[in-house]
């Protein structure tokens, strides 16, 4: 009789932790998903965090062999997905059911079409603020070389409001990396400044190196979109506030969380951006920067 | 000096050895730093050369980063070409990361491989260059730089070749001559510093010959000059010893100048008495001879009157007996008769002891007949021995008593060697006792295996001091009164021949004892 009652007790036990595992599941608001340990992404996280208090479990990939994201998806069935980083945007390639905000990714409207539920913000600066340096710095002819495929349509965008700048945009189209030297070799003597976008085929590691030394040759600055490149020779760089990012991608995360649809939100651009530059390269080239470009444009130099 | 020895002297010389070891010394560490630097310099040659390539190829590898991604020959081939404009540059190889050759430059040469020093960098994408996606975190999380591809430079040795040969020979030179100038200021500094030496030497030398009256010059009051000033006294000290020596020796050899002529005046005096008992020993010969000619006749005729005088006793007696008592010669026939006979026993007893006389003279002048014979009587001995001393007359009022004992066994001996023994004892002692009228006592006697001859005197006795040298040869207290110093030696001799011993004792004023001791069978005398 004893035995007989254990063994009801111990089917109860089972019954009980089944029913509630789903229930602890839910215990999260975002799964947040890191490309690696980086100041960068601590930075975009911090931001994340400051307006709103959400739930979150946060996997950094780099800290596994092989994570395995559909099924903590799977198991844990988080309101939404934050992808911070390519390598995080591309282990989310599977997931449809859950949201997927992605930040501090370069591909993000390459992956758009196939993934409905996936928004979030672009690393491409509004062309606007390039433009206004560029007309700050009295820089006519500006060169850009770009994928089209990867950045067309910012180029598209960015010509179409070069005119209101009094502005022409050089461009040259690489499909191949490898182009990229004779692209940047047909622009000698052509232009005024040279406009290097975050585009992945048209500025490599291999590659990004000549760009500098064109500016050095041509005598032309070089705004490129990343403070990295100031300390390689670029004149100055439209930097995204990563902190800022941060509290962008928390806003679309509670309309997410909120229940709006990932198709009604646009791909959004950073809101903030910092105008970084290089003091000494300025002044190599005889340039000077007298005031503040536009109220969200904040300089600092290094 | 020969030219052989002068070399020798120079080569065991103090400064020739602190030369020759100060230049094996100096010559040695002059090759052991200049093979060091010769070696040291070789290899920073080579690795100079070598890492002259390696930045060749590495601002090669730098250029040609850009145009090698984009695989621009042309640009390559240029940037190539920039790089073999370097004269020792003998190739450029410029490849891709998958070991395609974009650019092959060879310089046409006949160089061999060994000849070559070749150096392959790598080129990598610039280290500082930044994706966009790592750009854009601002990260340094960035794996290592891309490869490109690589180049290739190679570079001839001949020059390095022919600037080491430069080295090798210009050190050499240089080791060379600062081996011989330091060499030379050693040999000058040596020179110097063993100048006091070598007139130390040369001092020593002159009074090792013997000239202690030279001093050695001092120069300075270095070591050298103390050790001269030094052996100047020594030498001063050893110039006063030699001239004590000197007289020493010049006094000794007076003295023994002296000696020598005394001692060659009694040596004289010796061969003197020595060639006149030679000559003695011939005269008696000859006088034996003269004698037994004459003493045969005597004793001949004393024979035939003796026969003569038996023959006529009986008719000499008839006629006493008929005619009555007659004179004959003066004296009565009756007393004659007797008279006459024992006339004859005289002459026929004396003649025969003048035979034996002569005999025994001749004998004892020739010294012959040394062999040992057995059966020899002592008592005879003794008897002979004193007939020689009587007939000798110079007894004058000596007693001489013989107490010969009956019990003396006969021996094996040399008779005549024996008398000449106690002829010669009895001579002394009779020369002994003639100032004090003492007696002489002969006596013989057996003790065990021995024979004693014992012959004692009471004469002046013999001093202490001369009992040691009585064996002596040509010792003797009357050589100035013909004594030879031969007596006690030849019968010292005499006994020893017979395997027995001559033994004195003898007190001043107390006489002398001589003892002849003789074995009754003597040992073979070796």
């Amino acid at each position: 009789m004893a035995r007989l009652t254990h063994r009801h007790s111990l089917t109860t036990l089972i019954a009980f932790l089944v029913l509630l595992i789903p229930c602890l599941a839910q215990a999260y608001d975002v799964l947040v998903i890191v490309s690696r340990r980086d100041q960068a992404y601590d930075e975009v996280l911090r931001g994340f965090r400051t307006p709103r208090q959400f739930t979150e479990r946060v996997v950094i990939l780099t800290d596994y062999a092989e994570a395995d994201i559909m099924r903590i998806v799977r198991e844990d069935r988080p309101g939404m997905v934050l992808a911070l980083g390519d390598s995080a945007l591309a282990a989310t390639r599977k997931i449809r059911q859950v949201p997927i905000i992605a930040v501090m990714s370069l591909g993000i409207r390459d992956r758009r079409n196939a993934l409905p539920n996936l928004a979030g913000i672009d690393m491409f600066a509004s062309p606007e603020h390039y433009l206004e340096l560029f007309q700050e710095l009295k820089k006519r002819r500006v060169g850009v070389i770009h994928d089209p495929a990867k950045s067309g349509w910012y180029l598209r965008r960015a010509q179409q409001m070069a005119h209101r700048y009094g502005i022409r945009l050089v461009v040259r189209e690489t499909p191949n990396p490898r182009d990229t030297l004779d692209r940047l070799a047909s622009l000698k003597g052509e232009v005024d400044a040279l406009w290097m976008l975050p585009d992945t085929t048209a500025v490599t590691r291999e590659t990004a190196e000549a760009y500098f030394v064109f500016s050095q040759e041509q005598q032309v600055p070089v705004v490129a979109f990343a403070g990295a490149y100031l300390t390689l020779g670029a004149a100055a760089v439209m930097e995204i506030d990563r902190t800022e990012l941060g509290k962008q991608a928390a806003e679309m995360s509670a309309k997410v969380l909120h229940g709006t649809d990932t198709a009604e939100l646009a791909i959004a651009s950073p809101n903030k951006i910092t105008l970084k530059t290089n003091p000494s390269v300025l002044k190599r080239l005889g340039i000077v920067l007298l005031g503040l470009l536009d109220t969200n444009l904040r300089i600092s130099m290094e | 000096m020969a030219l052989p020895a002068l070399s020798k002297n120079f080569r065991a010389s103090f400064r020739f050895k602190l030369f020759a070891i100060f230049t094996a010394v100096t010559a040695v560490v002059t090759i052991l730093f200049i093979s060091l630097f010769i070696f040291a310099e070789i290899r920073e040659q080579r690795w100079l050369a070598a890492d002259k390539v390696h930045l060749l190829a590495a601002r090669l590898a730098d250029g040609v980063r850009l145009p090698l991604y984009a695989e621009n020959r042309d640009a390559l081939q240029r940037l190539a070409e920039e790089t073999a404009n370097y004269p020792e540059i003998h190739a450029v190889v410029i490849t891709t990361h998958d070991g395609r050759v974009l650019t092959d430059l060879h310089k046409p040469t006949t160089i061999g491989l060994d000849d070559l020093l070749s150096e392959t960098v790598e080129v990598r994408s610039n280290p500082l260059g930044a994706s966009p996606e790592t750009a854009i975190t601002s990260s340094r999380h960035d794996p290592d730089a891309t490869l490109i591809g690589t180049v290739r430079l190679e570079r001839d040795t001949i020059d390095l070749k022919q600037r080491i040969r430069s080295l090798v020979w210009t050190s050499c030179l240089l080791a060379l001559g600062f081996w011989l100038t330091v060499s030379l200021l050693s040999y000058l500094a040596l020179r110097q510093v063993t100048s006091s030496f070598n007139n130390l030497m040369r001092g020593i030398q002159i009074m090792r010959n013997g000239n202690y009256g030279f001093r050695i010059g001092v120069e300075r009051e270095d070591e050298p000059g103390r050790a001269a000033t030094a052996i100047n006294e020594l030498a001063a000290s050893l110039q006063e010893r030699d001239r004590e020596n000197q007289h020493l020796q010049e006094e000794l050899l007076s003295a023994m100048r002296l000696e020598v002529q005394e001692e060659k005046k009694l040596l004289m005096a010796k061969l003197i008495q020595t060639n006149r008992m030679t000559s003695l020993g011939l005269l008696a010969s000859s006088m034996a001879h003269e004698i037994n000619n004459p003493n045969g006749s005597i004793r001949l005729a004393g024979h035939y009157l003796n026969r003569a005088w038996n023959d006529a006793m009986p008719l000499l007696q008839q006629v006493a007996a008929e005619e009555g008592d007659f004179n004959l010669g003066g004296i009565p026939f009756s007393t004659a008769r007797d008279n006459i006979c024992e006339c004859c026993a005289t002459i026929d007893r004396n003649t025969d002891r003048i035979t034996h006389v002569v005999q025994d003279l001749r004998s004892y002048s020739l010294g012959e007949r040394n062999e040992l014979y057995p059966g020899v009587d002592i008592n005879q001995v003794v008897a002979n021995a004193l007939a020689i001393i009587h007939a000798h007359g110079t007894r004058t009022d000596t007693t001489i008593s013989a107490d010969t004992s009956p019990r003396i066994p006969a021996i094996t001996a040399n008779h005549h060697q024996l008398e000449q023994v106690l002829v010669n004892l009895l001579m002394n002692a009779v020369q002994a006792v003639q100032n004090n009228k003492g007696g002489i006592f002969v006596s013989t006697a057996l003790n065990d295996d021995e024979v004693l001859i014992i012959v004692r005197d009471e004469g002046t006795g013999i001093p202490p001091e001369h009992m040691e040298r009585l064996r002596d040869p040509f010792f003797s207290t009357r050589i100035d009164k013909g004594g030879s110093g031969l007596g006690l030696f030849v019968a010292n001799f005499i006994v020893t021949q017979h395997s027995g011993k001559l033994e004195f004792v003898s007190a001043p004023g107390a006489g002398t004892t001589a003892i002849v001791r003789l074995p009754v069978n003597p040992a073979p005398h070796t």
